[in-house]
């Protein structure tokens, strides 16, 4: 992949979360994610446009959601946690449970 | 998402391991880059789902509990617990009871050699047909014989004179060194040692399988999933651990097995050689020798079905006691096709990886933690901490591994023996400035031979301290050959009768006279050697300072001297033992070409 024609925006919530895993954690993520937001990237909700990227040697997983309208990838939250393809259903809701208890309940995920 | 839990014990190897550092060890490496000189950061660990629940340091055994970061959400076991069976100080203690003379351990074993390769040379000519076979192994037994030789050898400057005079700076790498072969021989010659440290070992497996932690496999569930790590020295314990339980199965049983840096092949081969007349492995104890040099009990062929086991070896480039070891050495009482039968996929996967350069030869046996790519995540796949989905890290090329320490070992022979050179130079320099004669440097040519060297002192070694042993008597040693140069000084010595009969072996004493008289003697030839030039010199002017006024009037270079005459001895030591190893590889590598080049050494 590589070359992207969207933007990357990453939500405060999302910036907050890898910043105490320290700024080296950030820019590496950051870095990484950037380049291609859709490698490897797992489908959680096809309806809100919303998935999981494995980075870091898929150490972590951010969650993403893109609007096609703007061809904005919007970063909702990073967990240390890796998942697997499964059955959708069942991934939104562990992507959804983890977000929330890493966040602290501040990110829902909902559209 | 999430299964049972994962018992995970580390079982250590040779050298003293204070508590809990094998524990501590491996989870650092579980978490960190431990070859970083800066403290650790969060981005460097690579389980960061997983969070340290439960620190318990007294046990028995102590252990580290692991749980999931989002419990039952994310991938993996319940629980994964890290143990170890430490058994360290039980050994020193052991062998502070019970000190072993590592010299005598040495020219015992050196001997051991002699007795079996004259064996198996008299089975070789009583027997044509399969001579083959047995041909090739006596043609390991000699390259084991000339790397016993080396051992020998430097025993003179590590352990001798040389040491005591530069202890202030040697004294930790002497420590390591003895400790390293001493707990080899507490295991494999002490029988007192061998039980203690096994009960010891079985203990801990029972206080983990019999703790409340441990779910017990029922017809519904399979239970707790029970895995041992051992390195180096402690894949033999657990070896013979496997040996004694895996017939019985139950939880004791692990059903993932992680080997580093291991001499199985190395000691199942040696123990053949020198116990098993025709290198014929045999459980039946009518068919004891008598004169068995390891203390181990042949452990028969199991009758009832193994319990499958998925066992890993890991071999990395440099490591001088990883062997990459065949099934057969897995049980040595059982056909080969049985004992596939209770490996999972019928496989014992063995995994190359390389973590230094061609130098690494001192610390490629300690460096497995280092590949963190390779082994640590082997080791987390292993322990349920990284998810084990395919590819599994990939092994390097075998054939490309067995070729690289093949050069590596050549070049380093080359460059030992440079700096054998220099050493030797210099003291030549030195002596002949002092002197203000270049007459010493015409003896140099004496020196620059590593081969002559080593086999001048260890020939004098083995005639100062070869005597019978407890595991060689009297009678056995005069089997030895006269026209065996190997042989030769053992047979020389037996000419003075003084402690040659059993008696004098059974009243033999480690007394601190006879240690330091025994050190003096074995360093006389060293003495002669140093000296030779110097009384060559006054030969050739007939007149001048000898070698006591040389040592009186100016001590503080007589030390510098000594100094670079034992570097001298122990590159050229160096030097020799890659050579005789590089020479045993080949040997190795070039029965199985016809197999991918996957060679077996130690097989």
């Amino acid at each position: 992949m590589g070359e992207h024609r969207f933007k990357v925006l990453w939500d405060r919530e999302a910036e907050n979360l890898l910043r105490r895993r320290g700024n080296y954690t950030l820019e590496k993520i950051h870095e990484e994610f950037d380049r291609d937001p859709t490698k490897e990237a797992m489908t959680v909700d096809p309806n809100s446009n919303l998935f999981v990227t494995p980075v870091a040697n898929r150490r972590y997983s951010v969650v993403w959601r893109m609007l096609p309208d703007q061809q904005v990838a919007r970063v909702s939250a990073v967990v240390p946690t890796r998942f697997v393809q499964e059955e959708v259903g069942t991934l939104k809701e562990r992507v959804q449970s983890i977000v929330l208890l890493e966040t602290c309940g501040r990110v829902t995920l909902t559209p | 998402m999430a299964g049972n839990s994962v018992h995970i014990l580390f079982v250590h190897g040779v050298g003293q391991h204070s508590p809990l550092s094998s524990l501590l060890r491996a989870y650092q490496s579980l978490r960190s880059d431990l070859r970083s000189p800066e403290a650790p950061i969060v981005w460097e660990d690579p389980i960061p789902d997983w969070r340290l629940a439960d620190f318990d340091d007294l046990g028995p055994p102590p252990f580290l509990k692991l749980v999931p970061r989002y419990p039952g959400k994310q991938l993996g076991p319940d629980n994964v617990y890290l143990y170890e069976a430490n058994y360290s100080a039980l050994a020193g203690v052991i062998r502070a009871n019970q000190p072993l003379d590592i010299t005598r351990l040495f020219v015992g074993f050196d001997l051991a050699v002699n007795v079996a390769r004259e064996r198996l040379r008299k089975e070789i000519r009583k027997e044509k047909r399969a001579a083959a076979e047995l041909s090739k192994h006596a043609e390991i037994g000699m390259h084991v014989q000339k790397l016993a030789d080396v051992l020998v050898a430097a025993t003179v400057p590590i352990l001798g004179i040389p040491s005591l005079i530069f202890r202030n700076y040697t004294s930790s790498w002497v420590a390591i060194f003895t400790r390293f072969f001493e707990d080899i021989a507490t295991f494999a010659m002490d029988k007192n040692g061998e039980q203690l440290i096994s009960q010891h070992v079985d203990r801990t497996v029972r206080n983990i399988v019999d703790s409340n932690r441990f779910l017990r496999a029922k017809p519904e569930d399979p239970g707790d999933t029970f895995v041992i790590a051992a390195h180096s020295l402690g894949t033999i314990v657990t070896h013979n651990f496997l040996l004694r339980h895996w017939s019985s199965g139950g939880p004791v049983v692990p059903r993932k097995l992680l080997t580093y840096g291991s001499p199985i092949g190395l000691v199942c081969w040696v123990w053949r050689f020198l116990d098993f007349p025709r290198l014929k492995f045999n459980a039946a104890a009518d068919q004891a020798t008598g004169d068995e040099y390891f203390c181990w009990t042949p452990e028969p062929a199991p009758k009832a079905p193994l319990a499958p086991i998925e066992w890993i070896n890991v071999i990395n480039h440099l490591d001088p006691i990883a062997s990459a070891f065949p099934i057969q050495d897995i049980s040595l009482a059982m056909p080969a096709g049985e004992i596939q039968r209770s490996l999972l996929n019928k496989t014992l996967t063995h995994h190359y990886i390389k973590t230094g350069i061609a130098f690494s030869l001192g610390s490629a046996h300690t460096n497995y933690f280092d590949d963190r790519q390779g082994f640590v995540d082997i080791l987390g796949r292993l322990a349920g901490l990284v998810p084990d989905a395919p590819p599994r890290p990939a092994s390097r090329e075998p054939s490309v591994h067995w070729q690289q320490m093949r050069s590596d070992l050549l070049l380093m022979r080359w460059v030992l023996w440079a700096c054998g050179l220099v050493a030797i130079g210099v003291y030549f320099g030195w002596l002949s400035s002092l002197y203000g004669a270049p007459v010493p440097w015409l003896l140099v040519g004496l020196y620059v031979w590593p081969p002559a060297t080593i086999a001048v002192l260890a020939f004098f070694q083995k005639l100062i301290f070869g005597g019978p042993t407890k595991r060689t008597r009297p009678k056995t040693l005069k089997q030895l050959r006269w026209a065996d140069w190997w042989a030769f000084p053992y047979r020389l010595r037996q000419i003075a009768t003084v402690g040659n009969s059993e008696s004098s072996v059974a009243a033999r004493r480690a007394n601190a006279i006879a240690k330091l008289s025994g050190l003096f003697l074995a360093f006389v030839p060293t003495i002669i050697a140093m000296a030779l030039p110097v009384l060559w010199w006054r030969f050739v002017r007939r007149q001048g300072a000898g070698l006591g006024w040389f040592v009186m009037d100016h001590p503080g270079k007589a030390f510098v001297l000594a100094g670079a005459f034992m570097v001298y001895t122990m590159a050229f030591a160096g030097s020799e033992f890659a050579r005789h190893w590089r020479n045993l590889l080949c040997v190795l590598t070039a029965e199985r070409k016809g197999d991918g080049g996957q060679a077996n050494p130690g097989s």
